[in-house]
């Protein structure tokens, strides 16, 4: 049953899911500055990952739901799964790039093409940033999620006007704050990501207020909520 | 709502016990306040185990909300539904697993082959029959490493239709299965599904516009009409029983249904020449009782004869559509 529904998943998302997986394999391995504890450009890139696979995993269209909502598995299970896959694929990542860190690649690629004078010496303290990749990538993750699955689950319901807006307050208060970090990262920090700007001493932590709290809430929200939109939703024929 | 059984068939249904499927009083309906439109209205029905049962009615009659609602795939606003003993939403996997459900619109992910597909499908299910796989993809012309996005939209359909005939599942369930299909592959799966029906022990509920071929598989149908439900029962009890009685124009043509107490009557026409009844009781005892009764001194003029499914369809739509018009 749950190879079912990861090979489905992979076979959704695996077109998207290289490309942004190359980019950012490349930015990571060639950046020449070291890695800090925020990087703009790192956090943007993770905010693509979390997005992909957010629309790709959860994207179905009508004919494919009812496909997979009459197969033997709940329909509890078929979101939890895909959850998971999810989070796997962005914990992973993390995990790898941790590696490339730890085991010395990237800086044997920094020294070998740009005989870069920063390693050894920063090889272990740039796993710091990893902390940032994974708030963004989560945060981005789970709100696409849940943006997918209100405009399923709220697009049939028997809910129009006021309620429907007010259900999807929430989802829609973190997709604005979503997009504001967006432009934040990049305008405010500057894609070079050099974090000893005069911005980042305030606005590390604020950032970190703003995102890492609803991060953890998401990441106990969004399971609750999606097995309850995925029993509750009325599944096209 | 009329209820056609053979005595045999209601003895069989009674020492068979559970229902494959019973809907009691369930509504459901779409939209809210002025919008709001109900497209189950009070329906009770049983499904017996063991039997192909045809859903007819007209478009937005509510076969397909029914349907729907048998799989979980919608929830009624009141009522009870039971499946295979329990409510659909409560179906373990193991349930579910002797369920196969086919519909009209339903597609499979867009990237995956027959062979794939089915390689997924096959440890979920298992009474899985792989063997029908190849034959049945070769009857229907097609290629089992075609992705489903570079099919027509006949093999697409095809391709579902396998998948769930492979699954070789206890009751079945199909919506407008054979839409889009051609003639030869409709042919073909008709006779697949008469396969199903002959065996016995599995339960085939099927949904189609094409009067044919449900008259070709069924043995039980339920006619439909705005969410209700207007005539249900054996396939050939209703033909039996149901005729079309013509009263000549004269006294006997001025007689009203209500009037009299011998036929069930499921609607009437009249006009200056003669008035037209369609009765779902007929039997010739109670004929010859009406024209005694009345005073019909010649009884050549009324003429009796006998509908297809079509015209039981066409009858019982119409019936439905005046009583909803008279409420």
């Amino acid at each position: 049953m749950n190879r079912f529904i990861l090979r489905l998943a992979y076979g959704e998302c695996a077109v998207f899911l290289w490309p942004v997986l190359l980019i950012l394999g490349v930015y990571v391995l060639l950046v020449k500055e070291p890695f800090r504890f925020f990087d703009g450009t790192l956090a943007l890139l993770a905010c693509g990952l979390g997005t992909v696979l957010g629309f790709r995993i959860f994207w179905d269209g009508g004919g494919v739901r009812a496909f997979l909502f009459s197969r033997t598995f709940s329909p509890g299970r078929l979101f939890l799964v895909r959850w998971l896959f999810g989070l796997a694929i962005i914990f992973g990542v993390g995990i790898i790039m941790a590696g490339v860190f730890v085991t010395g690649l990237r800086q044997a690629v920094q020294t070998a093409l740009f005989a870069n004078g920063w390693f050894p010496t920063v090889r272990f303290s740039e796993t710091q940033v990893l902390g940032t990749y994974v708030v963004a990538g989560l945060f981005s993750y789970h709100t696409t999620l849940l943006f997918v699955i209100r405009h399923r689950y709220l697009g049939v319901a028997k809910f129009k006007g006021t309620a429907f807006v007010l259900r999807g307050v929430v989802t829609t208060l973190m997709a604005i704050l979503f997009i504001i970090a967006g432009i934040f990262c990049v305008v405010a920090l500057g894609v070079d990501m050099t974090v000893q700007s005069g911005y980042a001493r305030v606005a590390v932590p604020v950032l970190l207020l703003v995102f890492g709290l609803p991060t953890v809430l998401q990441s106990i929200l969004v399971p609750i909520c999606g097995i309850y939109c995925y029993k509750n939703q009325e599944v096209e024929s | 709502m009329i209820t056609m059984n053979s005595r045999t068939d209601e003895a069989t249904s009674e020492k068979a016990g559970v229902h494959a499927v019973e809907f009691r009083d369930v509504c459901r309906s779409f939209g809210r306040g002025k919008d709001k439109t109900r497209a189950v209205d009070h329906l009770t029905l049983s499904i017996p185990r063991g039997s192909a049962y045809g859903l007819l009615g007209a478009n937005g009659a509510g076969k397909t909300t029914s349907i729907r609602m048998m799989v979980a795939h919608l929830a009624p606003d009141a009522g009870t539904i039971r499946v295979l003993g329990e409510p659909p939403i409560a179906h373990d996997e193991p349930t579910r697993s002797k369920i196969a459900y086919i519909s009209e619109n339903m597609q499979i992910p867009h990237w995956l082959t027959l062979s794939e597909a089915a390689a997924l499908c096959a440890p979920l299910y298992p009474r899985w029959n792989g063997s029908l796989l190849e034959p049945l993809a070769k009857r229907f012309g097609l290629a089992m490493n075609r992705r489903y996005d570079e099919a027509s939209k006949g093999l697409r359909r095809a391709m579902c239709i396998i998948l769930g005939l492979c699954q070789n599942a206890e009751l079945m369930i199909l919506d407008e299965p054979a839409s889009g299909l051609d003639t030869l592959a409709r042919r073909d799966f008709l006779a697949e599904i008469l396969d199903v029906v002959c065996d016995g022990n599995r339960t085939v509920v099927f949904s189609s516009h094409i009067l044919a071929d449900i008259e070709r598989i069924v043995d039980r149908v339920a006619i439909l009409t705005s969410g209700r439900l207007i005539i249900e029962g054996e396939l050939d009890a209703l033909k039996e029983n149901v005729r079309r009685i013509t009263l000549p124009k004269g006294a006997a043509s001025e007689i009203l249904p209500e009037k009299q107490d011998l036929f069930k009557v499921l609607r009437t026409q009249r006009d200056e020449e003669r008035s037209k009844w369609v009765v779902v009781d007929f039997t010739p005892e109670k004929l010859a009782a009406f024209l005694q009764k009345f005073d019909i001194a010649d009884p050549e003029t009324v003429e009796v004869e006998g509908l297809n499914l079509e015209e039981l369809f066409v009858e019982s739509v119409q019936s439905g559509d005046a009583n909803r018009t008279e409420r």
